[in-house]
């Protein structure tokens, strides 16, 4: 077992710097997931530790020993690919087997460990077979028991379930969380499904353009995010993201979104440039004046653009006065654009394409941005 | 089900019956002719009737011709050149297949011979193997050594002459084998590599474990192709060597051109193609049942 430390990692593909600079600790034993679009550099990190790619700068530690002139084979990692990367010569034994078999594991020794990790993952039955006659699901677990079959310090997954259907990547999801608890292995987890690094994760790096993001448990990044980045990643659909108008109104900062004057109970921040509120944060109000300078209620009036009915709740899709901010995938973190304002509403009642609906949240539920889309904590004004 | 193939078999026959003409035309014919032909005493511009003579035409091919020399020639040659061009074509694909400057520039001068007409190639290698100290092969020899090589006539001297046609082959078909497993080299995917990489596997051990078992099918492909063209040889011996000295490079295929056409023992030469016939069916279905035993890995 193994912790693993990134000090100042930066990589770069010929002029191109993919990680900038990057410090992470991964405590031993915890499952640390990397979360992020695609082209994040989360992947890149993934395989700088596995020792598949050289560091530009910068060191890595394994379990307090630098291992940055170490190929792959002396790291003691495993690694599960996103697409299993089966031998395909081979059958599921020879397929657990190799990596013992690499390292000049007794005949005897490799057996027991073999068959350990196929009775752990249930593979028994399928020893004999080779990696094209079994499901999709059998090789990704043939992957996994690839990977813990050498009992290495430190696990990789790269996007290990993004090759099943939605069913299956729940189960094995499951499964992986299981396994790694039981085991007790250091996990790096790359992953761009926010469900999957949510319910998976104890702690959650989110990345983007090789940079962290914010790091913690995954509640505290959904309910503190860091920045607009990552507040407007998480949570499905993601958080508002507003643009408001500001006026100062006997001293009091005052903000405009969509349509209302609001001032929260303990002042909107000085700083703050850009606001954000969930989709379940809202609901649905009494339309009143929305010239009304209310003080620590948020109401939006627009109206419904489409309805996403999930049985249990609905999302409704607002058009609502006031401009909102998206994250772009072009330069510069985000843009301002005339979005929709998402809500989480009940199954009940019923709304029309095209009505007109008020939308009503607790001030206190906002959370504030500064010019930089840093989030201002609140009450630190 | 039934209907779908009643209807379709006429259709299915038009279609075919270009190929079958030809077939029929250059192939069965011919040998069915060739076969009819070898139990006759057939001579061109013979003045003797046309008479049945049995088996003696085969008696005598292994008796009076260089039949078994040049069939233990072709054993020969298939026994070096399809191991040796294999394993160089492997190789050249292997080095050609890594990031290298100037690769596009190496693969195609290495290609370069197979499209080259294997006469020329011939020819300019009949250059190479030029006797006296002059010779290039000889003069570069020379230096090589310090003069303290020989100059010899390659292609005069028994001990050298079938070597000499294997290394002219080898050099003109090694860039088929290349580009043939290059491009099975590029269809084996990266991460394969890198599991074993990270499962503990060096260079070679990756080479062996990754490489070769991607390879399976190229190169059985390759093998099989080139036993054949072994087996076939009859350009380089006809230019280089025309079978000498003493049939010491003869082979099949040359000795029965020479029997039927410069000799004009056209019945000898049909005897000859026969009995070549049984042989190349006996490899094929050796093969045949080798690899089908072993079974396909997709």
């Amino acid at each position: 077992m193994a912790d693993v430390e990134f000090r100042a990692v930066r990589k770069a593909f010929g002029g191109h710097t993919v990680i900038s600079g990057l410090d992470l600790t991964v405590q031993d034993g915890e499952l640390l997931v990397l979360l992020g679009p695609s082209g994040c550099g989360k992947s890149t990190l993934l395989r700088l530790l596995a020792g598949l790619e050289q560091a530009t700068d910068g060191e890595i530690r394994i379990g307090g020993r630098p291992v940055d002139a170490l190929g792959p084979r002396a790291r003691n990692i495993a690694m599960v690919f996103q697409n299993y990367a089966l031998y395909p010569h081979l059958t599921v034994r020879g397929n657990l087997e190799f990596p013992l078999r690499m390292r000049g594991m007794k005949r005897a020794e490799r057996e027991r460990r073999t068959l350990a990790a196929a009775r752990a993952l249930g593979l028994e039955p399928l020893l004999g077979k080779r990696p094209a006659e079994l499901s999709g699901g059998q090789r990704q677990r043939v992957a996994m028991g690839r990977a813990i079959v050498r009992e290495p310090d430190v696990f990789l997954m790269d996007e290990p379930l993004s090759n099943l259907d939605a069913r299956l990547r729940v189960q094995i999801r499951a499964e992986i969380g299981a396994l790694q608890r039981r085991l007790g292995v250091t996990t790096l987890y790359v992953t761009h499904d926010q469900v999957e690094a949510m319910t998976l994760g104890d702690r959650v790096a989110v990345m983007r353009d090789g940079v962290i993001q914010q790091l913690g448990r995954p509640a505290e990044l959904y309910e503190r995010p860091a920045n607009l980045f990552v507040a407007g990643f998480l949570g499905s659909p993601p958080m508002n993201l507003l643009e408001p108008a500001f006026e100062r109104r006997d001293g009091e900062r005052m903000a405009r979104l969509g349509g209302t004057w609001i001032r929260s109970a303990a002042g909107i921040p000085e700083r703050a440039r850009y606001a954000g509120i969930r989709p379940e944060c809202l609901g649905i109000g009494a339309s009143g004046s929305s010239d009304d300078a209310r003080a620590d209620r948020l109401a939006i009036q627009g109206s419904v653009e489409s309805v996403e009915v999930l049985g249990h709740e609905r999302i409704v899709y607002l058009r609502a006065p006031g401009s909102m901010i998206e994250l772009s995938d072009g330069p510069g973190p985000w843009r301002s654009a005339e979005g929709l304002l998402a809500a989480r509403l009940p199954a009940s009642p019923a709304l029309e394409r095209e009505e007109s609906v008020t939308l009503t949240a607790p001030a206190a539920e906002l959370h504030w941005f500064d010019e930089d889309g840093n989030a201002i904590a609140s009450g630190a004004g | 089900m039934h209907r779908a193939r009643f209807t379709e078999a006429p259709a299915a026959w038009l279609l075919m019956t270009p190929a079958l003409v030809g077939l029929m035309l250059f192939l069965l014919l011919p040998f069915a002719l060739a076969v009819v032909l070898s139990f006759t005493n057939l001579r061109m511009a013979s003045p003797l009737p046309l008479e049945f003579v049995g088996l003696a035409n085969y008696t005598l091919a292994f008796q009076e011709t260089a039949l078994p020399r040049a069939l233990l020639n072709n054993l020969l040659f298939a026994l070096v050149v399809v191991p040796a061009q294999t394993a160089l074509g492997l190789a050249l694909a292997v080095l050609l297949d890594r990031p290298l400057r100037g690769r596009t520039v190496f693969r195609t001068l290495f290609f370069l011979p197979v499209v080259f007409p294997l006469s020329l190639i011939a020819v300019v290698w009949v250059l190479i193997f030029a006797p006296g100290p002059d010779g290039l092969l000889n003069a570069t020899l020379g230096v090589l050594s310090f003069g303290l090589w020989e100059p010899r006539d390659f292609l005069n001297d028994p001990h050298w002459a079938l070597p000499a046609v294997m290394l002219t082959s080898i050099w003109q078909g090694v860039g088929f084998q290349m580009i043939v497993l290059l491009a099975g080299l590029q269809a084996i995917p990266r991460q394969l590599y890198e599991a074993a990489a990270v499962d503990g596997a060096g260079r070679w051990r990756q080479f062996l474990h990754v490489t070769l078992p991607g390879l399976r099918n190229p190169l059985i492909f390759v093998v099989i192709v080139t036993t054949i063209l072994s087996f076939r040889v009859f350009d380089q011996v006809r230019i280089m060597t025309r079978g000498g000295p003493q049939d010491a490079s003869n082979t099949v295929i040359h000795e029965m051109v020479r029997t039927a056409f410069d000799q004009g023992h056209v019945a000898m030469g049909a005897a000859m193609s026969v009995v070549f016939f049984v042989v190349i069916l006996g490899i094929a279905l050796a093969q045949r049942r080798l690899l089908r035993q072993r079974g396909e890995v997709s």
